[in-house]
């Protein structure tokens, strides 16, 4: 082609505009979501650390600080640990106070308001204590263990020792012998642990004095470990190792593929006898009756498998009405072969209108004269079919089934819907090791499962690369086995 | 939520707006709140993430964590800390603070206790061994009537569990205690002392709600948020706590339901102190308190507690869930407390076809094994 010289836009440059506009939105639109999620798939993402980021920033900007700050404003944050160790030993004394009143009150002289009182003076301690701990301008809480510990101490006293009062002593304010004594049995063994916490964290900030750099190196270490707990790691091939490490996913891939092998034939043969009937002139008012059986493709796949699944329940619906009354039993719930069935009907029942559209614009594109000379020669109707009609409608067909067993390889509303792959049983699935699951969980469902039940993200986008590698062998094996023999040009 | 408490919420809003006319508070029902909620934040999205929000005390840790909800000890001074915790339960109090910071207010508390058809079941059973005799009445599968509606996952059988001295996590330890002999046995007290009365073929919820509205059971072991629905079929009912096994106390989770304020309003000033005011006087306030009483909530504030217990004929069933509340066991705070679920939940469910399938006898015998599976995942889990 000619390139015209004009001032204006080359004809080039519009297409290199077009290419590369359409290039960057490919980019960003397909090849950026996708590279993420392959990345996910060899990271170990979970809700706790897939949404960090604001926690994971804030916790790095007092990491950056705080070797500088703390060595130099050593003797600020030494009065403050004084401070600590003051409020702690105050509550220890209380404590100790509180567990002689238990110990040594009679019903009559058991001050509820005395109780009261400690109660208050050691919150106000511990919250005191507690508001220095967690502040930025000592960074405590990340030395060694003393957080937990002092967490510990205030969950024992406020959730054991304040829960057992509140609900031994409750709003009266005299006390029986029997109420002393459960006090004695309950309270006193929390009020001992409680002490012996707090005596902890004490010689933990006594430590901070005579070694100070070590209280540096650790409350360091400490921020360390924080932000490491709340980040997203990279885990290479970890992800892989365990979905084969027990037998789940590998009985995944064999229901799915068992699934394929059943329900493929099941679809096919009720969509191509179908097509043949409603060809036949034989049959009055087929126009309507084949709009009429296109429902199932019309209608929302939510809606129709939820019905089918209210339909068939055990107890409720009508059909199992009906089979018990025939003496059959079918429970969707609690038995695995019974559920595979019923998922082989539904996925039939979604699956047929295709075929039979497929099959029917077949049949219609083959010429009547073929039929008709066949007749003439003396063909029966079995012959015709077998020998004419089959042959021609082979290739549509054969086409219309390999998409299907597409669908079913990617069986997820099925038996999500129907039972969420259940039931939930033992499994033991050829060498791998036993494990408990749900025995129809098929592979795009086991992943949706791992997503929103488990929260692993990142074992669920290991499972579908799996799931992608098994779509893409079995696209290979379609198009090198079918589609090249039978286009022109193949085999 | 469902309709019933968004009703009781539009009225507390209304409240609130007319003695603050100066702040007005927009209520949302949101799906998949969790999610919803730290995507927001991350984007900072002030105008479309919630200000304000509640569940339960379980979520407190993974949220605390993410940076998605704010301290709320940076506003409060130590004093004003203080004096709330003298208002309410402690252990509500303390179900808000985690790793020493104080981040929800609570309001309401939840644990699951014998919600009973007073009609059948007139006064409370003081043992499992009594409640069983009615059960044995009532049991009659050919009939379609049961001894006892149970949603069997693994929050509404912990009761049997604890009664037994099990658990599922402890959170000082950091150890999981599935398999140990606690939950072995009072999983065993469950199949043969309380799934032998039940229907097992579906044990979810709605079913079994179904069975105790159609009145083919006299109670069902459920928490509040089903009281509303059931007390419209059911004008006589009446809450129980667990019957004790011989001697031994089921302690039930407890829920606190919190308020917390998102970190998305860090940053505008206004906006943080309306709603900080917003979830202090929500909690604080006693009309408010009352009206949710009667919408079915169990409060958590002393002074209401005591106000139920002066008034006990006129609040039957609130009553007895704060029994069960005082009874329980809050559910634990930390974030490897999810990792327990999935896994017990699978035990359940396998016990649950076994049973059906082969009968209780089998089911026993397989638990053990089954606990020591998920005992082995759990560990996994949180060692990595």
């Amino acid at each position: 082609m000619a390139k015209s010289k004009s001032k204006g836009l080359y004809p080039s440059h519009v297409a290199f505009m077009l290419i590369f506009l359409s290039l960057a939105m490919y980019l960003f639109f397909s090849i950026w979501p996708i590279a993420y999620s392959i990345y996910v798939a060899f990271t170990d993402a979970n809700n706790y650390n897939i949404a960090s980021e604001p926690r994971i920033r804030e916790l790095q900007a007092q990491r950056a600080n705080i070797v500088n700050y703390l060595q130099n404003n050593r003797e600020n944050v030494l009065k403050q640990v004084y401070a600590v160790d003051n409020y702690l030993g105050n509550a220890y004394s209380s404590l100790l106070t509180l567990k002689q009143i238990i110990q040594s009150s009679t019903p009559q002289n058991f001050s509820v308001a005395k109780v009261t009182e400690i109660r208050g003076t050691i919150d106000n301690a511990l919250a005191y204590a507690s508001n220095i701990i967690t502040s930025n301008t000592t960074f405590l809480y990340y030395y060694a263990n003393l957080g937990d510990v002092v967490s510990k101490a205030v969950t024992l006293i406020d959730g054991g020792i304040w829960a057992d009062i509140d609900k031994i002593v409750g709003f009266k304010l005299i006390l029986t012998e029997d109420d002393l004594a459960q006090l004695r049995t309950s309270v006193v063994p929390k009020i001992d642990q409680a002490l012996s916490l707090l005596q902890t964290a004490r010689d933990m900030l006594r430590q901070i004095e005579t070694n100070y750099d070590s209280f540096v190196a650790s409350a360091t270490k400490g921020l360390d470990e924080e932000i490491d707990k709340i980040s997203m790691h990279f885990v290479g091939l970890k992800n892989f190792e365990t979905l084969f490490s027990d037998s789940r996913f590998p009985n995944s891939i064999y229901k799915t593929l068992l699934f394929v092998l059943t329900s493929v034939p099941l679809k096919v043969a009720v969509g191509v006898f179908l097509a043949f009937l409603f060809s036949s002139e034989l049959i009055y008012g087929r126009k309507i009756m084949r709009a009429a059986l296109l429902v199932p493709w019309a209608l929302p796949v939510l809606l129709s498998v939820t019905t089918w699944r209210m339909f068939m329940a055990p107890q409720m619906g009508p059909l199992w009405y009906f089979l018990n009354g025939l003496g059959i039993d079918i429970n969707i719930y609690n038995r695995e072969w019974d559920a595979f069935l019923a998922y082989n009907i539904v996925e039939m029942w979604l699956a047929y209108p295709f075929i039979m559209t497929v099959t029917m614009a077949a049949i219609a594109s083959i010429p009547r004269e073929l039929i008709e000379s066949a007749m003439v020669d003396g063909a029966s109707v079995w012959q015709r079919f077998k020998d004419i009609m089959l042959p021609l409608i082979s290739r549509p067909v054969l086409f219309a089934s390999i998409l299907t067993a597409g669908a079913s390889l990617q069986a997820f509303m099925v038996p999500l819907l129907i039972n969420n792959g259940g039931p939930t049983k033992d499994i033991q699935f050829l060498w791998f090791p036993r494990t408990t699951g749900g025995v129809n969980e098929m592979m795009v469902l086991f992943g949706y499962n791992r997503a929103y039940l488990d929260q692993l993200y990142g074992l669920s986008a290991a499972a579908y690369l799996v799931v992608v590698a098994i779509l893409f062998i079995y696209a290979l094996i379609w198009y090198f086995l079918i589609y090249k023999r039978t286009t022109p040009g193949g085999m | 939520m469902s309709d019933w408490e968004v009703q009781v919420m539009k009225q507390v809003i209304d409240r609130f707006q007319k003695e603050y006319p100066g702040i007005t508070v927009k209520y949302t029902n949101v799906q998949n709140l969790k999610e919803q909620v730290k995507a927001g934040v991350l984007t900072g999205d002030v105008e479309n993430t919630a200000h304000v929000f509640t569940w339960a005390h379980d979520w407190t840790g993974d949220l605390a964590d993410s940076g998605t909800i704010i301290a709320l000890d940076q506003y409060l001074p130590v004093e004003t800390l203080t004096d709330l915790k003298q208002q309410y339960m402690a252990s509500a109090y303390s179900s808000g603070v985690y790793k020493l910071r104080f981040y929800g207010f609570p309001w309401a508390a939840e644990a699951i206790a014998l919600v009973c058809n007073k009609d059948f079941v007139p006064t409370a059973p003081q043992t499992w061994s009594d409640y069983e005799k009615i059960m044995q009445q009532w049991y009659n599968p050919s009939k379609n009537t049961y001894g006892i509606a149970y949603q069997i996952d693994p929050y509404h059988v912990y009761p049997f569990v604890t009664a037994f001295g099990g658990f599922y996590y402890d959170d000082d330890k950091n150890t999981a205690g599935v398999n140990t002999t606690g939950t072995l046995e009072g999983l065993k007290f469950y199949i043969t002392h309380v799934m032998k009365y039940m229907y097992t073929s579906d044990t979810g919820m709605e079913t079994q709600l179904k069975i105790l509205l159609e009145k083919r059971t006299p109670c069902m072991v459920t928490g509040p948020w089903n009281i509303k629905t059931i007390k419209e079929t059911i004008p006589n009912t009446v809450v129980y706590p667990i019957p004790s096994i011989d001697g031994k106390t089921p302690k039930p989770f407890s829920g606190i339901k919190l308020l917390w304020v998102t970190s998305v309003v860090a940053n505008d000033k206004n906006r943080l102190y309306a709603s900080i005011l917003f979830s202090m006087w929500f909690t604080l306030n006693d009309d408010t308190l009352k009206t949710l009483v009667d919408a079915g909530y169990i409060p958590v504030k002393l002074s209401i507690l005591q106000y139920l217990q002066a008034n006990a004929d006129k609040y039957p069933t609130a009553l007895g869930f704060a029994q069960s509340v005082s009874n329980s066991v809050p559910m634990p705070k930390s974030a490897n407390m999810q990792y327990v679920w999935g896994p017990v939940s699978d035990v359940l469910n396998s016990v649950v076809t076994t049973y059906n399938e082969k009968g209780p006898d089998a089911a026993v015998q397989a638990l053990s094994q089954l606990l020591n599976d998920a005992q082995a995942k759990i560990l996994a889990k949180i060692k990595s």
